[in-house]
């Protein structure tokens, strides 16, 4: 039976992963469950198509008949049962198509709809007076002779909101689709199951649903009530890119109006919104399922015939794009995913939104906009765009909220200019500012560290944790890119319906995108690869994850090798360098012999025997390196996927689990310096002794905190984490307790952050217990004249290496610590060796009482840690 | 340092030559000596005067010397523009090793070749597998080239 080593358990929980993987609901939701539903999502695409068709011939002034609902209004279905199957399919009489909806016959439109009013134009006069009057109050002023705001993307507008409600109510009652409820299964009298209806009909007999959702729609109305000083806060979210897209054309947005007031926020609703940057307006109206938001912007939302047309043609543009260019096969445009959604908005109100931007005043600037080959490389800039006026309507409940002339949007408020698709163009922004730029410095730090920890006993200074944790947790941050990737390529194609569900939650868009991937890979699907390679051939987004991948990767790579070559050292002690980077590993079969010298010798002295039985501990344990690299390599590559998919997976949490394994993990990700610091406790480290730069220190935790600050301070992350300060805090407080005890023990010594007592019990457990932390060895021991005279005469010193003979006739050696010698004989005698006013420091023994000069050995120990005279190894400065 | 050190093992050379060999600098250049083998007499290379050219590096104690043959030499060792496969000269150097013991130790490389660790795997199979032929061949070369 094979071998279960971690390999396997690794492939294992990888496969746990993807088949637990989250997502369950959406896989429900895409798939009608039965004919019923199936019979809908036919119904509703035909409808969607029809009205498309009549919306691309419609004319201005023409009233909004067949495109102002998917069905009709509760109260027609009420009053009408009788006639409601028999209209559904009926017959239009002057054209001989099939059409559904407006008008039912022998209905009064006139309380619900204005189907007369001359001036187009759904809306009460007082509003249209508001918005269009000519005498300089009306909301939107825009015209062409001014220039305005190229784009308007992902961002926040606040602003106080006066409300005013309109004396006259006039309510716009909308139809109200029953879409989901489906009729309980009963049974015949003869105990037949009930067929489910036939595509294209509905069932229309259960009253009591229809009553509970119109009760349903007016507790809604009456949740929203809007104080004299609510403030109202409406956040772009996203944008839709469509290819007939030019400078001048209509942008399509999705927001959110939220209102805030002074206890609480809530959400008021989701809002399609549409700017004009030739006249600068700004309008928006509700993504509900009463009626397509989209195909009421010409009617409701110009008033001469150019804009009409112009507002109609972008949209048939855009409409065109987002349903029925991904996906040919138009019954599969809507999901029932749409339907739930469609389903539940059916019962809000709706808002229309008319507001006007300021248009820009700087004359420089207007050059700018002007150019149009400019307005290709709007990106990066920031443009202060303000709003002037605004005004919100609500046909449902006849509420109209107003600016005051003054307080409306007091704050400027910061747009970005972004040509394309300006979603994803931000999170690329983002991810480049506050991720990607501090692994970059981040790396560069480390290697120029890596160029300063040239000497064995310098790499011994370094807890191989500490390099650990740097490197897992970097490939923590590459599972992320890799996560980016995946939703960057699948995100906008593969869900054909640009439905703003997506919009508000990217976590959901995440884990959906995990879930399409899951389907290729098990179902290959080809239309599904067909849309991934064509995202991947037409958006540079995606390249921008997949290239920030390939560079993790490496950087990684490189971490991992440092590593490797740390361990390697450690158990070598042999050096590592820049070079070292790009070489191959060395073979380990040298060290088997020094491993039997070591034996040999350790008989003949005790002394020595304990230094010498650690490293021969070492370099039994080893193995070879290449094959240590190229294992840990492996698994961190793996790692990398694991955490994508764990990131996935934690996203589907409940939210204190998430919460719980966010922060463990930002934790680790924060406490990477612990482990050097106890390292460095150990060891006692000698401050003079080490290279470990303080700008690596101090650069590294910067470039850690940055990316915390962004997922934790920042509202609009990526992954649209829960802005916390608390424990941004928190990490900022772990982070800068590391970098200054670090610091400190690099100025005053390794132990010098630890009371006496601990450093007593330190010693303590490393004296009796624990072999494998090192003592220092102290080489600087005195040395005896015995030792001295080895080599050469009785008389004289002569050092193995540089082969110069010191009289040591002169010299007061003895066991006990020499003390005064005579200087100037010293200085005669080492000639080219600095000079030191203490003898023993001029010597150096080895555990295997070598004795050398203190420059020659130590020069040599730079190099590599084995003794030049019996290949013993040596324990490092 | 190295400069130091190179004078002195010079002196040590002259003072007290090894058996087989001699070594002494080209000119005035003491980084570049020139040494001189002679085929050892159990070896198939007796009679042979085999010369090498030895570069020291700036760092010379810490860093080991280029060693190669001048002569040509038919050993699995010794490649044929005489490059030595000696672990001493790589990896195994020390600095407490002087050039008269790293000669010594080509001398007994002559004697005793490492077949298994070969340069020329070539010569190194017919060393295993056909001694006679391998000692006819290094000593035909020794007449015709060191000689």
């Amino acid at each position: 039976m094979a071998r279960i080593d971690s390999n396997t358990i690794l492939l294992l929980v990888f496969f746990i992963f993807f088949v637990v993987l989250p997502g369950e609901d959406s896989n429900k939701d895409n798939i009608p469950d039965s004919e019923y539903e199936r019979n809908q999502l036919v119904m509703i695409n035909d409808l969607y198509l029809n009205e498309f068709n009549t919306f691309q011939t419609a004319k201005y002034k023409q009233p909004l008949l067949n495109i102002t609902g998917f069905l009709y209004t509760i109260d027609d279905l009420v009053d009408n049962q009788n006639d409601y199957t028999t209209s559904l399919l009926r017959n239009n009489s002057n054209t001989n198509e099939n059409w559904f909806g407006y008008p039912i016959e022998n209905k009064n439109y006139d309380y619900t709809f204005d189907v007369d009013h001359q001036d187009n134009n759904y809306l009460p006069q007082n509003i249209l007076d508001r918005i269009y009057s000519k005498n300089g109050n009306s909301i939107w002023k825009g015209d062409l002779d001014h220039v305005y705001h190229n784009n308007v993307s992902s961002t926040t507008l606040r602003g106080l909101f006066h409300s005013r409600k309109i004396q006259d109510e006039f309510k716009i009652h909308m139809p109200i689709p029953q879409l989901m409820k489906q009729k309980n299964q009963t049974l015949d009298p003869d105990g037949n199951e009930q067929k489910s209806p036939k595509q294209g009909s509905f069932f229309v007999n259960d009253t009591v649903l229809f009553q509970q959702s119109m009760d349903m729609s007016k507790e809604d109305s009456n949740l929203i009530n809007f104080d004299i000083s609510t403030t109202i806060k409406l956040e772009i979210n996203e944008y839709f890119y469509y290819p007939e897209y030019r400078p001048g054309s209509l942008q399509f947005l999705s927001a959110e109006l939220t209102k805030s007031s002074a206890r609480f926020t809530s959400l008021i609703s989701k809002i399609l919104i549409v700017y004009d940057s030739q006249t600068g307006k700004l309008f928006g109206i509700t993504n509900s399922g009463k009626f397509h938001g989209l195909f009421m912007i010409p009617q409701l939302f110009t008033n001469n015939e150019n804009d009409f047309n112009r507002y109609k043609n972008d949209t048939v543009n855009f409409v065109n794009h987002t349903y029925f260019q991904t996906n040919k096969n138009q019954n599969n445009t809507f999901t029932m995913d749409d339907l739930f959604i469609l389903n539940e908005r059916s019962f809000k109100p709706e808002y229309f939104l008319y507001a006007q931007t300021r248009p820009i005043s700087d004359s420089y600037e207007k050059q700018r906009f002007m150019n149009t080959i400019d307005l290709n490389n709007l990106y990066g800039k920031d443009y202060d765009l303000e709003i002037e006026d605004m005004l919100i309507y609500s046909p449902n409940f006849g509420l109209s909220l107003e600016s005051t002339p003054s307080g409306i949007f007091s704050e400027k408020t910061k747009f970005k200019g972004v040509l394309g698709s300006l979603y994803p163009m931000f999170l690329q922004e983002s991810t480049m500012k506050y991720v990607t730029l501090p692994f970059i410095c981040h790396s560069i730090m480390f290697l120029l560290q890596i160029s300063k920890l040239d000497s064995p006993s310098e790499l011994n200074k370094i807890s191989i944790d500490f390099l650990k944790v740097i490197t897992f947790t970097d490939c923590f941050v590459g599972g992320i890119f890799i996560v980016l990737a995946i939703v960057m390529t699948t995100y906008s194609e593969l869900t054909p319906n640009p439905s703003l569900h997506y919009t508000q939650n990217t976590t959901r868009a995440v884990v959906d995108a995990f879930m399409k991937v899951k389907d290729l890979v098990i179902n290959g699907n080809d239309e599904l690869i067909h849309d991934v390679s064509k995202n991947i051939r037409t958006t540079q987004f995606s390249w921008f994850a997949v290239n920030v991948v390939l560079f993790m990767s490496m950087g990684i790579s490189i971490e991992t090798k440092v590593l490797v070559l740390c361990i390697q050292s450690q158990f070598l002690e042999r050096s590592i360098s820049w070079l070292s980077l790009f070489r191959r590993f060395t073979p380990i079969s040298t060290t088997r012999t020094q491993t039997e010298n070591n034996q040999s010798t350790s008989e003949d002295n005790n002394e020595t025997s304990e230094e010498n039985n650690f490293l021969t501990n070492n370099t039994e344990g080893s193995e070879d390196f290449t094959l240590l690299y190229s294992k840990i390599q492996g698994r961190i590559y793996t790692f990398m996927v694991l955490f994508a998919f764990a990131i996935v997976f934690i996203y589907s949490m409940n939210i204190f689990l998430r919460h719980l394994i966010c922060n463990l993990i930002v934790l680790t990700y924060t406490s990477l310096f612990w482990p050097q610091i106890f390292r460095f406790i150990l060891i006692d480290l000698d401050p003079l002794t080490t290279n470990l730069q303080k700008r690596f220190i101090v650069v590294t935790a910067l470039t850690r905190l940055i990316p915390v600050g962004f997922f934790y301070l920042k509202e609009d992350n990526f992954f649209q984490h829960e802005t916390s300060k608390n424990w941004f805090i928190v990490y900022l407080v772990n982070v800068s307790v590391q970098v200054c005890l670090l610091l400190m023990q690099l100025k005053y010594g390794g132990r010098c952050i630890i009371s006496d007592r601990v450093e007593r019990i330190i010693e303590f457990i490393l004296s009796n217990g624990n072999k494998s932390i090192k003592h220092r060895y102290n080489y600087s021991k005195a040395v005896t004249r015995d030792q001295l005279a080895q080599l050469g005469d009785k008389n004289e010193f002569v050092c193995p290496i540089c082969m110069d003979n010191d009289d040591i006739i002169h010299l007061k050696v003895s066991n006990d610590v020499s003390g005064g010698e005579d200087d100037t004989e010293e200085t005669q005698l080492l000639e080219d060796s600095n000079i030191n006013d203490q003898q023993e420091e001029n010597y150096m023994i080895t555990p295997c009482n070598h004795v050398y000069h203190h420059d020659c050995l130590s020069y040599w120990m730079n190099n590599k840690l084995i003794c030049p005279v019996c290949r013993n190894n040596l324990p490092p400065l | 340092m190295s400069l130091k050190r190179l004078t002195k093992e010079l002196k040590d050379l002259e003072n007290d030559p090894p058996t087989y060999c001699s070594a002494g600098p080209v000119g005035d250049d003491l980084y570049h000596w020139q040494a001189s083998i002679m085929g050892p007499p159990d070896s198939p290379f007796a009679g042979g005067v085999f010369f090498l050219s030895i570069t020291f590096p700036p760092d010379y104690p810490f860093k080991p010397p280029k060693v190669t043959f001048e002569t040509k030499i038919y050993h699995p060792n010794i490649s044929d523009n005489g490059a030595i496969c000696l672990d001493i000269l790589k990896g195994q150097w020390s600095p407490a090793l002087t050039i008269a013991k790293v000669l010594l130790s080509v001398c007994s490389l002559l004697t005793d070749a490492n077949p298994d660790d070969p340069l020329v795997p070539a010569i190194a199979n017919i060393y295993k597998t056909n001694r006679e032929q391998y000692d006819a061949t290094a000593k035909e070369w020794t007449k015709k080239f060191a000689v």
